[in-house]
């Protein structure tokens, strides 16, 4: 129950109420932090790559792979990094510093409690 | 606490924890609620106080008007114009509908290109055309040069090395280049540990043994950013290069909406629930606790609970704002400075390049600026586009604009007398002088980011937020208005 409430709250720090009020027949409401990174990305199976790549079956993947039709920069082809709940709140924390020579212009999310809920978001919507 | 349904759940949850952080949270579920009823667009009431009134129509404020609509928010955009985009401003008099502002979309405008995808306005690449007569050819001290003979022309400043062979247009960026790079991340310029490199590039270069004909040739002749090498700092330049690195993207080619870039912002702008109110210029912002207000030159007043503010500095600048600004910021809103355009588009009656053979473009240290030929684009009869920046666009400004149209025409043919009785002015294009401008986009001066001009609209003052290109914190140019509509946006979200 515990868990639950934090569940809750954390998805609940980066939601709109008005946003869950509109999407509330959606199965989970997508994260506000979610608005910086849908200009570039999609999330789901079968979606477009856009400026930067779809993202569906992130996890477990090795950085720079994911999409065969989506053209990489150098730098995160060769980061080695292996996208998880851990290197994904490194690399949305500062992407620049995790990966020098990206090319995913983002600042970051300073926020750990809105990088968390977001990841969470993430691994159900790509999967 | 637990309610049956979903909906209700949510709407219950989201109370309790809203009302722990802040009031006023039945206030903000209330748009959304709004919102749900209304499918139809809505003409602006100035009876209804909105959640935020936006100042200007501009790429950020539609951007921002858009995010906040969709997520429930009732807003109210001003526009002091009657046609929406500011600087994005397509000629739609001309063939081809060519950009006079806001002309190239670059493969990285993720937020650009998402809303072009989004309300299905057509691109094409914006590919320049091979000249069979060469690449741009460079016109200083009154000689025309072959680009393939400047590195052994005599008028070339540079010692013999690698910066000799780059012509005049390149070499600053050239000289620029650091290996490593000294900004390794875009949003690395406004940091503190680059705030003793916000020097002007004439102090950088000159350290580096370069002479003032060099910096006059390199930055003070057709500047794509500020006047000279004085007046420009070096850490923009520098952020200049790692934005390009990632807007470059995977290098496909830049792309323009078919019909022009303002198709864009009209899409956008078409696509709010409420409409544009045109021409209210705002000349006066009032907030208290309770709200703000807006007061127009005719003195309308419109008002809201927050004002969003994407008015160009330059603009903002004639704005009186009560409260007075924190001096900071107004210091920021005085202080920032645009690039100068003076742009006259011509009509090529006959291709004159065929007859004396030279390269259609050229790139002259005379009022003629940089000749660029359009035909391409347009599809119908061949343009011809005469840009011209920095002191010069000045020397056009100060003149009434039919003797500085005159004077551009007559530096072409000075240049290149084959074109005499070709060239017909169907459009001239003073960003400068434009009343809801001020300047094209903003080019920092030495000091001026470490003063924290740059930084200085991050965070709201009292219920004014502020977006706008000159507040864009990693993109320039028009995803940079993007990029700052949406994280006004989101701030917005946050403060109702």
């Amino acid at each position: 129950m515990n868990r639950l409430r934090l569940t809750l709250a954390a998805v609940l720090a980066a939601s709109p109420a008005s946003a869950l009020l509109s999407q509330s027949q959606t199965a989970q409401p997508s994260p506000r932090t979610w608005l910086q990174c849908r200009a570039c990305h999609t999330a789901k199976v079968g979606e477009a790559n856009k400026v930067g790549p779809n993202l569906s079956k992130l996890f477990g993947a090795r950085a720079g792979t994911l999409r065969a039709n989506y053209s990489y920069s150098p730098a995160l082809k060769a980061s080695g990094i292996v996208w998880n709940d851990k290197t994904l709140d490194a690399w949305l924390a500062n992407p620049a510093a995790t990966v020098r020579g990206t090319r995913m212009a983002y600042p970051g999310l300073a926020n750990p409690a809105e990088r968390k809920a977001l990841i969470a978001w993430l691994r159900k919507e790509t999967r | 606490m637990m309610k049956s349904s979903r909906h209700d759940d949510a709407t219950t949850s989201a109370l309790t924890r809203r009302t722990l952080v802040k009031a006023g949270l039945a206030a903000a579920l209330m748009p959304g609620l709004a919102k749900a009823a209304t499918t139809r667009k809505a003409p602006a009431s100035p009876s209804a106080p909105a959640d935020v009134l936006v100042l200007g129509a501009g790429l950020s404020g539609l951007n921002a008007g858009l995010l906040l609509e969709e997520q429930g928010f009732r807003v109210t955009v001003l526009e002091g114009r009657s046609r929406v985009g500011g600087r994005v401003y397509s000629l739609t008099d001309i063939p081809g509908q060519p950009d006079a502002g806001g002309a190239v979309i670059a493969p990285g405008y993720a937020r650009l290109l998402d809303r072009a995808g989004q309300f299905g306005v057509p691109l094409r690449p914006l590919a320049s055309p091979v000249d069979k007569n060469g690449p741009m050819a460079i016109h200083v001290s009154g000689q025309t040069i072959p680009a393939a003979q400047w590195a052994g022309s005599p008028l070339n400043p540079f010692p013999q090395g690698p910066l000799r062979a780059v012509p005049p247009y390149a070499v600053g960026m050239a000289a620029l280049r650091t290996s490593p790079p000294v900004l390794q991340s875009v949003g690395d310029w406004r940091e503190p540990a680059f705030a003793d490199r916000d020097i002007s590039i004439a102090e950088y270069l000159t350290a580096k043994g370069w002479t003032p004909e060099q910096l006059r040739l390199a930055f003070a002749v057709n500047p794509g950013y500020g006047n000279s090498a004085t007046d420009l700092s070096v850490l923009m330049m520098w952020h200049l290069q790692e934005n390009m690195r990632i807007m470059a993207a995977d290098g496909s080619p830049v792309v323009q909406a078919v019909g022009g870039n303002a198709r864009i912002p009209q899409a956008m702008a078409a696509a709010l629930k409420t409409e544009v109110r045109f021409n209210q210029q705002v000349v006066g912002v009032r907030s208290d606790a309770a709200g703000v207000e807006a007061v127009t030159a005719e003195g309308q007043v419109h008002r809201a609970r927050w004002l969003l503010c994407t008015l160009p500095a330059s603009t903002a600048r004639l704005v009186r704002f009560d409260p007075a600004l924190p001096l900071l910021q107004q210091t920021a809103i005085d202080e920032i400075t645009y690039n100068r355009t003076f742009q006259v588009f011509f009509e090529v009656a006959e291709p004159f390049w065929e007859t004396d053979g030279l390269p259609a473009s050229m790139w002259t240290d005379t009022s003629a600026g940089r000749l660029m030929p359009l035909g391409a684009l347009a599809g119908g009869p061949a343009l011809l586009l005469a840009y011209v920046n920095g002191f010069a666009a000045d020397l056009l400004s100060r003149m009434p604009p039919e003797q500085a149209v005159a004077r551009v025409q007559e530096s072409i043919t000075r240049i290149r007398p084959a074109a005499a009785g070709k060239l017909r002015v169907l459009h001239h294009v003073n960003w400068q002088d434009d009343p809801f401008a001020g300047g094209a986009y903003t080019c920092w001066r030495p000091g001026q980011i470490r003063a924290g001009f740059a930084s200085a609209f991050d965070a709201p003052v009292g219920r004014i937020v502020f977006a706008g290109e000159h507040t864009a914190r990693l993109a320039r140019g028009m995803e940079g208005a993007m990029e700052s509509g949406e994280r006004a946006a989101l701030q917005l979200m946050e403060l109702i």
